[in-house]
């Protein structure tokens, strides 16, 4: 038999080691590929089939269930169906399962290790565990949050706004990041604790929300709450001195004006919880249907947000949340080798440069595989707050997508110079095996293909993220008489009817996820 | 010389078969990490768990046991009565059911001591209803005197947990502080009070 056709020894070496690495790696589907069916039925508006989607992924049978192992995308699963059964007004579920993800998203951020750096640069960009952007986990607080005022539970809340300041501290102070996160954050933060009767906690979160954005309602609250704490910085006075004309500025001296019920005590009507799930209607199981009182919005009348300051004795409070439209996710995208070099042109050594130019021009691999940001979607929807007819402004507390694509376009060098490292391993690996079977040998020549061909296919794009998050989130503070009120939160097709009872000094919460 | 032993060629096969392998034990589906049950046990978690709350009440009502108060029931000859009321959680972590676990050790410690006359928990929560309005009304911890004055009993315990919760890029550590207090309802006199700690990290 001719030599080149010759198989040795060190030849049969390396079929196995395909062999192995190829069977390692066969049936890898992206994270992208994984929740396309979750963001389809989000999309029709479908979210049980949503939720049965990522129970099948995480392997359990009910919503209430949690995996016995949670990897990095089981913990992103898990993420996508608290976020889910939020929106689908099942407090209870969504929020054991944010505090389960939160739990576990913490343990892999401080098992990371060099390998996994060293694997997504040689190997795979989704070998490594995943690391959860910071607007990522202060989300995980913050929306929780939401979860417990929906439950009523004062305390439950308290426990996830302290959370989210070891955040925000851990962030501000050892990494120097902030995030605008924080502003919507610490508006809920500053809500829970001005109902729970901490003025000063709750005009320090007041304050860390004014960082971020000059929201009229986070303005109110200050106002209001001047009167029963001395607590001050720059950012409170210049809202206090900026305060309407006609009104003077309240100082701690002032009578304090009672604004809430005693510490802890809500005033919910018994048959709010019952409200609550019973009425929520429209168009989720009905994606055509056009937004509710489209055709009447022009003969009501339209109330600005709420300007005076604490509500009367026989006024109770109405806070709105809402979210619409979902952040962009990843998708996986290939590029050519010359224009991924020019992309990290500032990033990537000289060496690697002219070894990835090199490979390039002789033709053996033009192509490199990496993630990007999809568009977002419904970011552009006005969401609309209508009370006993009436229909409410609302303010854009946070736009989370702005975050996500800042947060990209940080580590987007990083993750195509791995790209081009791992492509130039491939082809490092192909020639070793081709020297080592012989120059000359087909044979050779054949398993440095077959090589580079299985870790090819094992190099997955990363596309992993929290997709269900919102796209913005929109809030109002709404004053309103003692008594029952019939309330309507609605956008992107999606709206949530609920009648309320408002006790004196009391308040409620509607929250409305539309992931559309 | 064999061809195999060339060294060129094994220098190629040192090469390639460490990357080869590598591949295989890096490469993968995603990773994985075991949590599951262990979220709850003390090497996986912040919170703490039944040996943490055994721990912080230990040293608590040990120095309850050799405290004058405890001397003053012991002369009524178990005729005082006393209630125990939910410790406040002022942490950052969700560890009321723990704290509802201490609540009942408290319990048990006490009328296992045979000093004083316990108030069932039923009885409070249905003397806090009153006091608080509606069904079943919310725990006020600010209307605990209130509470005790409603149900006729001479002390009630009380107590608080804080925690410092500080996280960096590698560890998160929290520090409990567990408070204790023994309340006469009729003076609001503090009659004992204890602080055990106890530190609790994941990193």
């Amino acid at each position: 038999m001719p030599d080149r056709f010759r198989l040795p020894f060190r030849s049969l070496l390396a079929i196995v080691a395909v062999v192995i690495v190829a069977s390692s790696v066969t049936g890898c589907a992206g994270f992208e590929a994984r929740t396309q069916v979750l963001r389809s039925s989000l999309d029709a508006g479908n979210t049980r089939a949503a939720i049965n989607h990522l129970n099948k992924e995480l392997g359990v049978k009910s919503d209430e269930e949690l995996p016995n192992k949670i990897d990095g995308e089981g913990a992103l699963l898990v993420l996508d169906r608290a976020t889910v059964q939020l929106s689908d007004l099942r407090f209870a579920n969504s929020k054991r399962d944010f505090e389960a993800a939160d739990k576990v998203i913490e343990m892999i951020d401080f098992s990371r290790t060099t390998g996994d750096s060293l694997a997504t640069y040689l190997f795979s960009d989704s070998a490594g565990k995943y690391m959860a952007p910071p607007h990522e986990k202060l989300l995980i607080n913050a929306l929780n949050i939401i979860n417990y005022l929906e439950l009523n539970d004062l305390n439950g809340a308290k426990i996830e706004a302290r959370r989210l300041a070891v955040m925000q501290k851990y962030y501000r102070d050892t990494l120097k990041k902030d995030s605008a996160i924080l502003g919507f954050g610490g508006f809920l933060a500053g809500f829970v604790f001005e109902k729970a009767g901490d003025p000063d906690e709750a005009l320090r979160w007041y304050d860390e929300a004014l960082k971020f954005s000059n929201s009229y309602t986070v303005q109110n609250a200050v106002i209001s709450l001047a009167q029963q704490s001395n607590f001050r910085t720059p950012r409170i006075n210049t809202v206090l001195k900026n305060a309407l004309p006609n009104e003077p500025v309240p100082s701690s001296s002032s009578p304090a004006t009672p604004s809430t019920a005693p510490a802890e005590q809500t005033s919910k009507g018994d048959d709010k919880a019952d409200n609550k799930r019973d009425d929520k209607s429209g168009a989720d199981n009905n994606p055509s249907a056009p937004a509710k009182n489209d055709s009447e919005q022009s003969n009501i009348p339209v109330n600005p947000p709420a300007k005076s300051p604490a509500p009367e004795p026989q006024e109770g409070e109405l806070l709105v949340i809402m979210g619409y439209g979902r952040v962009p996710h990843k998708i996986p995208k290939r590029i050519p080798i010359g224009l991924a070099l020019t992309l990290v042109a500032n990033d990537i050594s000289p060496a690697n440069s002219a070894t990835a130019s090199k490979l390039a021009a002789q033709g053996l691999v033009t192509w490199i595989n990496y993630p990007e940001l999809a568009p977002e979607r419904g970011g552009y929807e006005i969401p609309k707050l209508v009370v006993d007819g009436r229909l409410w402004g609302m303010e854009e507390s946070v736009n989370i997508s702005s975050q996500v694509r800042a947060a990209w376009q940080e580590m987007e060098g990083k993750v195509i110079l791995a790209a081009i490292t791992r492509m130039i391993t491939r082809a490092a690996v192909g020639q070793g095996i081709q020297a080592a079977a012989g120059r000359d040998s087909i044979a050779g020549l054949l398993l440095s293909w077959g090589t580079q061909a299985a870790m090819t296919a094992a190099d997955t794009p990363d596309t992993r993220s929290w997709e269900t998050l919102p796209a913005r989130i929109a809030i109002a503070r709404v004053k309103l008489p003692v008594g029952r009120h019939k309330i309507i939160v609605s956008g992107r097709g999606i709206s949530r009817e609920q009648t309320i009872v408002v006790e004196p000094g009391g308040w409620q919460i509607a929250s409305l996820l539309a992931l559309r | 010389m064999s061809s195999m032993l060339r060294p060129k060629r094994l220098a190629c096969m040192a090469i390639v078969l460490p990357v080869v392998l590598a591949a295989t034990s890096l490469l993968g589906c995603g990773t994985t990490y075991s949590s599951g049950r262990q979220l709850d046990s003390e090497m996986m978690s912040t919170g703490l768990d039944k040996h943490d709350i055994q721990t912080l009440l230990a040293d608590g009502l040990n120095k309850l046991r050799t405290d004058p108060v405890m001397d003053e029931w012991r002369s009524k000859g178990g005729k005082e009565t006393v209630a125990v009321f939910p410790f406040q959680n002022e942490t950052s972590e969700h560890i009321d059911s723990q704290l509802g676990a201490a609540l009942s050790e408290v319990e048990t410690w006490l009328i296992d001591s045979h000093v004083v006359t316990v108030i069932a928990r039923d009885r409070q929560e249905q003397m806090i209803a009153e006091v608080e309005g509606g069904r079943r009304g919310v725990f006020n911890q600010a209307n605990v005197p209130r509470y005790g004055k409603q149900l006729g009993v001479k002390y009630y315990i009380t107590g608080k947990v804080q925690a410092v919760d500080e996280r960096t890029e590698d560890m998160r550590r929290v520090q409990y502080f567990l408070y204790m207090q023994v309340i006469q309802v009729e003076t609001s006199a503090i009659k004992f009070q204890s602080k055990t700690h106890i530190t609790k990290a994941v990193q």
